[in-house]
């Protein structure tokens, strides 16, 4: 037999090489029949259930019971009738690489999790979710939100008020969708009700909308919710990343106390209060107060995302705009 | 996707690993001691029960750490210090026990003002240790000896204070939170404490179970309704208090039974900067000041108890008058250069161009300044029978400041005994709750003599931090 010219003979065949092709291709094709396979049986809702400490959905009886808020979240109960399982959220579907390798990777770490921490102690359990929240939550922002997207397409988001329009258009392109739509199906970890932080989050953003306080301010310059806030949009109590985030730009409060023009004793960023947290003074969602006017009421301090204060005539000015 | 998206992806998943350090403030957590808030007291108490081994979480409420202490002028009382002694001055706890019994018009507890006296010398010692200078003394009001410690060059002993102790807390890693309320001490059925309930600024409410609480909340000058129901003559007055002194670490300890005590005792003083929250220290009128009403006309001895001077300065036209002194004793007191950059001070050259100034008939406020200069070069005031009176009032510039009278301190507050335990009436201590500063009563009595307060936040709050913890680890 003659191929391009060349004489081939059974003999000449590189059979070892053919061979090792074949036996490639089989474990290949075996290989990924078994990791669809794979993927297919670990995506359901009881496989997910029978170790995360959340309750079979589709178990009306299941131990521990299904979270409550969960069977009430929209995406359980909804007029439409879809309801997504865990996989279809947690794991990106869109790519089988990607899809094996979340499987794998999760998988081997929560098996890891669950045999080294005892979550039926409830206290442990609570302590470790917060932070697990953050790392679902950065997961899906590296991802993109494939899972979100894949049924929300972006040309579908269409928010109905000017405010969910605006902040849509100002959002940055890597931001996770449920660094916003919080408690969309698990209530958020802590005990802060799922409806009041909703609400809070909701008051701050109409806020931004539609407010002359300093974070509709931010925004109207073209910068967006994570400029201050990162990807945790819940700032912690003593303001630090948000603190941090305000220095990035304005510079700290030496420099910032070295750009005062009003007289040298009377600078509100070098007083006798120290190095004070920014938010003490200047609060992005409501209108600002500067901390001095407390007990020194008869200075005028002009400061942006105030509202015209009611300040004597001829008092001190503390500090120039 | 391309394949190099991919790989990134799954580099990406390999370390999708939680980005920011936990914010714990927002979940439920354990401490062995919590202590409400990060004044003087508070911070003592922390510092301490955190040597003594505990695990301590201060709460407070404000945006800023520091109550009033922050804003504490003056010196703070100590007797028998090394410093007194290197500075040859003879002074005993004894003494400072007796001096402060009798500026209290004998109503402070006498177990509680022994303590404070005899345990001011270490206090000063332990500041000292971290780095505080407290090596300038002077006399305060009230005492028989100079024992009112402050920094050397003379400025203010509360930021002092808390300078050292803010660093001791930061070395030590010890959680501060502000922004953070406690809405509640819980408790179990037999009454002991369990740990408080927290309300953050942004609304996140959360929990914490400690076996011991330290109140650390300071007094109640700021509020009005409180202020109005406990001392009904200083109804709608302003204060000198930072506008946290809310006095709820009196109410969230009265509720879960603590007792309140000498709630009625009020300090007033009479003299702070008109419509604000500014002190004007009486020094001022010791260094030669008068006071003169809207009529120009002097009105009372400015040398009198601050109550009998606040209630004159309130039956004066506008409530608020005028202090009135000169260029001499201008430079007298240091403070008045302060208070001139505050923008409270006015001046002219002339008394006449004064009296225009502040809306006063010139000719009257001549007359007024004529007959105590005539008084001062006698030493006998034929009308107020002013004790003191330095220097007469004839140097330009004519200067004055408008002073109305404000709430100043609340001596009353939590019943405590000598181991800093909140009492209930009878005189059992509530387990596991402790108390320390303002927020106490019956360490002062009737009245507290000026640089007794900081020293009481060092001496209570290091007593309830070392009990707190001693009291974690009994059970």
């Amino acid at each position: 037999m003659r191929i391009f010219g060349k004489e081939i003979t059974f003999r000449s065949i590189p059979w070892r090489f053919v061979f090792i092709l074949l036996a490639a291709a089989l474990v290949g094709a075996g290989g990924t029949i078994a990791a669809v396979e794979f993927n297919k049986h670990t995506s359901t809702d009881a496989f997910c259930t029978s170790c995360h400490s959340h309750g079979d959905p589709t178990d009306a009886h299941a131990t521990p019971p299904t979270d409550p808020h969960y069977l009430k979240s929209a995406h359980v109960s909804n007029s439409a009738g879809v309801r997504p399982t865990c996989g279809q959220c947690h794991i990106p579907m869109n790519n089988f690489f990607v899809e094996t390798y979340t499987h794998l990777v999760s998988g081997i770490r929560d098996v890891f999790a669950e045999m080294t921490t005892d979550f039926d102690d409830r206290e442990a359990w609570a302590a470790r979710r917060r932070q697990l929240a953050k790392g679902v939550h950065e997961h899906m922002r590296q991802q993109g939100n494939v899972t979100c997207i894949s049924c929300h397409t972006p040309a579908s988001i269409k928010p109905a008020s000017q405010v969910g329009q605006v902040i849509h258009a100002s959002l940055p392109k890597d931001m996770a969708c449920v660094g916003c739509h919080r408690n969309l199906v698990h209530s958020r970890p802590g005990s802060q009700t799922a409806a009041d932080e909703i609400a809070a989050i909701k008051r701050a953003m109409n806020d931004t909308v539609h407010s002359s306080h300093l974070a509709n301010y931010h925004v109207q310059k073209g910068m967006t919710c994570s400029t201050c806030h990162g990807n945790d949009l819940i700032p912690d109590a003593n303001a630090t990343s948000i603190n941090a985030q305000c220095a990035t730009c304005h510079g700290g409060m030496e420099k910032i106390a070295a750009r005062h023009k009003g007289p040298a004793h009377l600078n509100p960023h070098d007083s006798h209060l120290g190095n004070i947290a920014c938010g003490s003074c200047h609060f992005a969602h409501e209108e600002s107060k500067a901390y001095c006017l407390n007990c020194h009421t008869n200075f005028d301090m002009p400061m942006r995302g105030r509202a015209t204060a009611a300040t004597p005539a001829g008092a001190a000015k503390a500090s120039k705009p | 996707m391309r394949r190099r998206d991919v790989l990134k992806l799954v580099a990406a998943s390999a370390v999708a690993k939680p980005s920011v350090v936990l914010a714990a403030a927002s979940q439920n957590t354990k401490a062995d001691v919590v202590v409400i808030g990060a004044g003087g007291a508070g911070y003592s108490a922390a510092v301490t029960a955190h040597d003594a081994g505990a695990k301590v979480i201060v709460l407070e409420k404000m945006p800023i750490t520091g109550g009033n202490t922050q804003i504490a002028s003056g010196g703070m009382n100590a007797a028998g210090t090394k410093h007194q002694t290197a500075q040859g001055i003879k002074d005993s706890w004894e003494m400072m026990r007796d001096d402060t019994l009798k500026g209290g018009k004998n109503m402070g507890i006498p177990a509680l003002v022994e303590i404070l006296a005899r345990d001011s010398a270490a206090a000063n010692d332990w500041l000292t240790s971290f780095g505080a200078d407290l090596t300038g003394i002077t006399r305060g009001g009230g005492a028989s000896a100079n024992r009112f410690h402050a920094p050397k060059d003379g400025s203010p002993v509360g930021p002092e204070l808390l300078r050292v102790l803010r660093a001791a807390a930061v070395k030590r890693n010890i959680d501060v939170r502000t922004n953070s309320r406690v809405t509640r001490i819980n408790t179990n059925g037999a009454g002991a404490v369990t740990g408080v309930d927290v309300l953050e600024r942004q609304n996140a409410r959360y929990r914490i179970e400690a076996r011991a609480v330290v109140v650390a909340a300071g007094g109640f000058s700021a509020n009005k309704e409180m202020v109005a129901k406990y001392c009904p003559k200083c109804e709608g007055m302003a204060t000198s208090n930072q506008p946290g002194a809310q006095g709820e670490g009196m109410l969230l300890a009265e509720q879960i039974g603590a007792e309140l005590v000498h709630m009625d005792q009020v300090q007033i003083h009479p003299s702070l900067g008109a419509n604000t929250n500014i002190l004007v220290t009486e020094a001022s009128r010791g260094a030669g000041a008068i006071m003169v009403n809207r009529e120009g006309k002097r009105f009372i001895d400015e040398l009198t108890t601050r109550d009998l001077a606040s209630a004159a300065i309130l039956q004066q036209t506008g409530k608020t008058v005028f202090l009135v002194f000169d260029g001499g004793i201008r430079k007298r007191l240091k403070t008045f250069e302060g208070l001139f950059h505050l923008g409270l001070g006015k001046e002219a050259p002339t008394l006449e161009g004064l009296a225009k100034v502040l809306g006063v008939d010139p000719q009257v406020l001549a007359t007024t300044i004529a007959n105590y200069n005539k008084y001062q070069q006698s030493k006998n005031d034929e009308e107020f029978k002013r004790s003191n009176m330095a220097l007469p009032l004839t140097q330009a510039p004519f200067c004055s400041i408008e002073i109305w009278p404000g709430v100043h301190y609340t001596m009353g507050g939590i019943s405590i005994n000598g181991s800093a335990q909140a009492l209930r009436k009878g005189g059992a201590p509530v387990p596991g709750l402790y108390a320390a500063g303002e927020v106490t009563g019956g360490v002062h009595g009737a009245n507290r003599l000026g640089g007794n307060s900081t020293v009481e936040t060092v001496v209570f709050g290091r007593i309830a931090g070392r009990e707190a913890a001693k009291f974690i680890k009994s059970a």
